[in-house]
């Protein structure tokens, strides 16, 4: 039983966050585990900033994410992951998609450098992700949270929060394109699992189900 | 899950969105008729009922504004069909007209008005609580917690609204509407889809008659405020020495505070659904033996004004505490709620990180929403700015409510006031009245001309007020999530707000493709000479559809998007694509000259002629002209 795991979905209006969260929330339901899932519509979807809160577990009520109260955060840009990384506790899990994205009719001095080094300064437990990469590789650049999924599938089956996603990712795929996207997923899945050591999985274990 | 594919299902669990349980809540009280104008974060109740209105053989529509869809549902209830409508907070002002005289002449069968508020003001011009509007119209107010619970609630509206004969307000917010949540399924019934009227004098509210109505409506209070005392909905729990009471989505902050707190069996706790009346007898049980009331809720102090009301009448010598009045706006977080227990039980806030941290992080730019690629908004917008820049036009611009208040941000800054649905024309007789040296220009998408522009564009015509009224017509609501507005064309079903304006008497009327610049620029200067000789209002039709619409059909139609692209030898690298135009395909790179990237860019070619060098061109031929079916 999943008592509380809050997972924040950051990035930039129109990259998918609302089908990732519906994801996640999904293969949690279809093990009888509930969730509450904050989305943003409206104004800001058209290209802002943007951030989904999905809670899971007995003990959720509440639809918000407190500040330093988000064990996972799946970072689908650069400049966003970073804005929004002081939802993230101390030593969480950052999945971040590396790709920045620069803010429309502005001059930005910023390199994707300075920002992973500031997230690493928060938190060890940064695993950086081809996502954008491989999606656009396919030709469905779309499909970048498929991948994103993917490597946050794996992340909670090595925590043990979950067991037997494969089975159920078919059923929640959009039928148009499902081989490329299923092959996304797995793609997700195996680079999470090709970029963690064994003690990093420890940590990470620790992170997501010791409590509190 | 959709509320489509929950159709088939009358019992066990779907996770459902708070705007869909509602739709679903609605579907298991049998309603026949729902109606709305969209807006953010309504906008989804009646969405997904459209969606399946035709399966359940139920009638939907959206409607041209709020008041217009009230009543339509009003006169349904009215004639013993039940129905909803649904609209954002600021909606109801616009249909409050409506609302005041719903409490007079009753209803015969449930009607539901949800009423979604949007605290943090995520995409509204205000924060208001419309749990206020109960207040002035003796019209019940009740507030869900969670989706679940409103999906409840507003089933068990439909049966206390046909109990009482009476209209009642199911007031949701951005968190109930917009999260998702476990719901639990019920059957759907078949729906009673079609009436029967029969005159009574409390529908003819002359003064006679609504003096009667009006003592009815106080003697129907006293019955709604005993019966609100024993719904389900409204709990009273644990026990201590300290009272929490919680209305609505608050009881769910309140509950894990207090874990976080380690207070959960510390306190008692006063669950409240029906926000007004608030359930007098329970609160009174509720305060017994206690020594301080916590009253913990969402912007004004509503439900805790009603409880020291009742404490006070009923002499209750104990001390009410709620927020601050600095405290009042924004939404509810965890950390809020926890302060403020922590606050008022004299305990350390606790399970809660005090404060955010950023310190060290790289200064990061600000990301407003943006117009989309390819919106037929942003030639407008960057023609328009350069016009009245290098024209030296003094403008005002009275702005209003959809995708093109985004204009107001820069580079264009193009919208000096947004106020409210319908107050660019509006303002813009005002401004035309007192500043006579100024061209006073008005913008209005085409739902929202529909919706609230006309009367003040007859106005406009008939007082002789000088302004440029520039429709943007795509065809669509497109804010909101492409609702249709009367300029969709669905089935022959077509209004032209050209026509309409030539029809109120405007003299100036023209029609222009946005992605043609140089005839924008021509149209405005044409109006700006009408406006300034004639002293009469002018209406320019800014006509091409939203990208997003007209992008969706190439897709399904197999066309395929060709990428523009920079012709480096001829790029001077003057930055007028990417910091005036500024479309987010377009970006610079180290040496200033200007980057489109392929997997944003749409293949509209409206960059094109914004180059002064000419120097962006397809990455392949492509026929625009064939390809524009699909834009108008």
């Amino acid at each position: 039983m999943v008592e509380e795991l809050n997972v924040v979905i950051v990035g930039v209006g129109g990259q998918g966050q609302l089908f990732l969260s519906r994801l996640i929330a999904e293969v949690f339901a279809r093990r009888g585990i509930g969730s509450l899932v904050a989305e943003t519509h409206g104004m800001s979807q058209r290209g802002g900033s943007v951030i989904v809160h999905v809670r899971v577990g007995r003990r959720v009520k509440a639809p918000l994410i407190p500040i330093g109260g988000a064990h996972v955060m799946l970072g689908m840009e650069l400049i966003e992951s970073t804005r929004y990384l002081d939802y993230l506790r101390v030593g969480g899990v950052a999945l971040v998609n590396e790709k920045m994205i620069r803010p429309a009719g502005q001059v930005v001095r910023l390199n994707e450098g300075e920002l992973v080094n500031y997230i690493l300064s928060r938190t060890p437990h940064l695993v950086l992700l081809s996502s954008s990469r491989e999606a656009t590789k396919l030709g469905v650049p779309v499909s970048a949270n498929v991948h994103m999924f993917g490597a946050f599938a794996e992340l909670v089956e090595l925590a043990g929060l979950l067991e037997g996603v494969d089975d159920v990712v078919p059923s929640l795929l959009p039928r148009r394109q499902l081989e490329l996207n299923l092959r996304l997923y797995r793609m997700g899945r195996e680079e999470l699992r090709g970029k963690l050591s064994r003690e990093q999985v420890e940590g990470i274990k620790k992170v997501l189900v010791g409590g509190d | 899950m959709s509320l489509r594919r929950t159709l088939g299902l009358s019992e066990g669990q779907a996770l459902l969105l708070g705007n869909e349980a509602i739709a679903r809540g609605a579907l298991e009280a049998g309603i026949g008729v729902a109606a709305a104008y969209p807006g953010t974060p309504s906008s989804e109740i009646i969405g997904s009922l459209a969606e399946v209105a035709d399966e359940v053989g139920i009638y939907v529509e959206w409607s041209t504004n709020e008041k217009v869809a009230f009543e339509l549902c009003w006169a349904a209830a009215l004639s013993g069909v039940r129905a909803l409508t649904a609209m954002k907070h600021v909606g109801l002002n616009v249909a409050a007209d409506a609302l005041m005289s719903s409490a007079y002449t009753g209803v015969n069968e449930g009607f539901v008005v949800v009423s979604a508020d949007d605290p943090s003001m995520w995409s509204s011009q205000n924060e208001q609580d419309n749990r206020l509007y109960g207040l002035i119209s003796y019209v019940p107010v009740f507030e869900p917690e969670n989706p679940g619970e409103a999906k409840e609630l507003t089933k068990f509206l439909f049966d206390f609204s046909s109990e009482f004969k009476h209209p009642v307000i199911l007031r949701s917010t951005t968190r109930i509407s917009h999260t998702r949540g476990p719901v639990a399924l019920g059957p759907i019934p078949r729906p009673k889809v079609s009436g029967s009227f029969r005159p009574e004098p409390r529908y003819s509210l002359v003064p006679s008659n609504a003096r009667v109505s009006r003592v009815e409506v106080l003697r129907k209070w006293r019955e709604v405020s005993r019966r609100v005392n024993s719904i389900g909905f409204n709990k009273l729990y644990g026990d201590g020495r300290v009272l929490v009471v919680a209305p609505g989505l608050s009881h769910a902050y309140v509950s894990e505070a207090l874990a976080r707190l380690g207070l959960e069996d510390r306190v008692r706790i006063l669950k409240i659904s029906s926000v007004y009346p608030i359930p007098e007898e329970l609160v009174l049980k509720a305060v017994d033996g206690v020594d301080l009331v916590v009253v913990v809720e969402e912007l004004e102090p509503f439900v805790e004004l009603q409880v020291r009301a009742l404490l006070q009448r009923e002499g209750v010598p104990v001390r009410v505490v709620g927020r601050n009045l600095e405290e009042r706006n924004y939404e509810l977080t965890l950390e809020r709620v926890v302060n403020l227990l922590s606050r008022a039980l004299g305990v350390e806030p606790r399970g809660v990180t005090p404060t955010s941290s950023t310190s060290g992080r790289p200064n990061l730019p600000a990301r407003p929403p943006v117009l989309c690629p390819g919106c037929p908004y942003r030639p407008l917008a960057f023609e328009l700015r350069r016009v009245l820049n290098q024209e030296r036009i003094p403008a005002v611009i009275a702005g209003d409510i959809g995708c093109y208040s985004l204009i107001h941000y820069p580079p264009y800054r193009l919208q000096d006031t947004i106020v409210e649905m319908g107050g660019s024309l509006g303002l813009a007789n005002g401004f035309s009245t007192v500043l006579r040296d100024h061209i006073i220009v008005s913008t209005a998408g085409d739902s929202t001309f529909f919706h609230a522009c006309l009367p003040a564009l007859v106005n406009a015509v008939y007082n002789n007020h000088p302004q440029i009224v520039l429709v943007l017509d795509n065809g669509t609501t497109a804010m909101t999530g492409h609702q249709p507005s009367p300029t969709t064309r669905i089935n022959g079903r077509y209004v032209a707000p050209e026509e309409v304006a030539r029809g109120i008497g405007v003299e100036f009327v023209a029609v222009v493709d946005p992605y043609d610049i140089a005839k924008v620029r021509e149209t405005f200067l044409a109006a700006v000479r009408y406006v300034r000789e004639r002293g009469r209002p002018a209406v320019i039709v800014i006509r091409r559809k939203c990208a997003l619409v007209a992008l969706r059909d190439m897709r399904e139609a197999g066309e395929e998007v060709v990428p523009y692209e920079v012709d480096l030898a001829r790029c001077i690298g003057c930055a007028i694509c990417y910091s005036w135009f500024a479309c987010p395909a377009i970006t610079y790179r180290e040496d200033k000259k200007a980057y489109i990237d392929p997997e944003l860019c749409v293949g509209c070619g409206a960059c094109v002629p914004v180059c002064p060098v000419k120097a962006i061109k397809p990455s392949k031929p492509v026929d625009q002209g064939r390809l524009a079916r699909y834009w108008f």
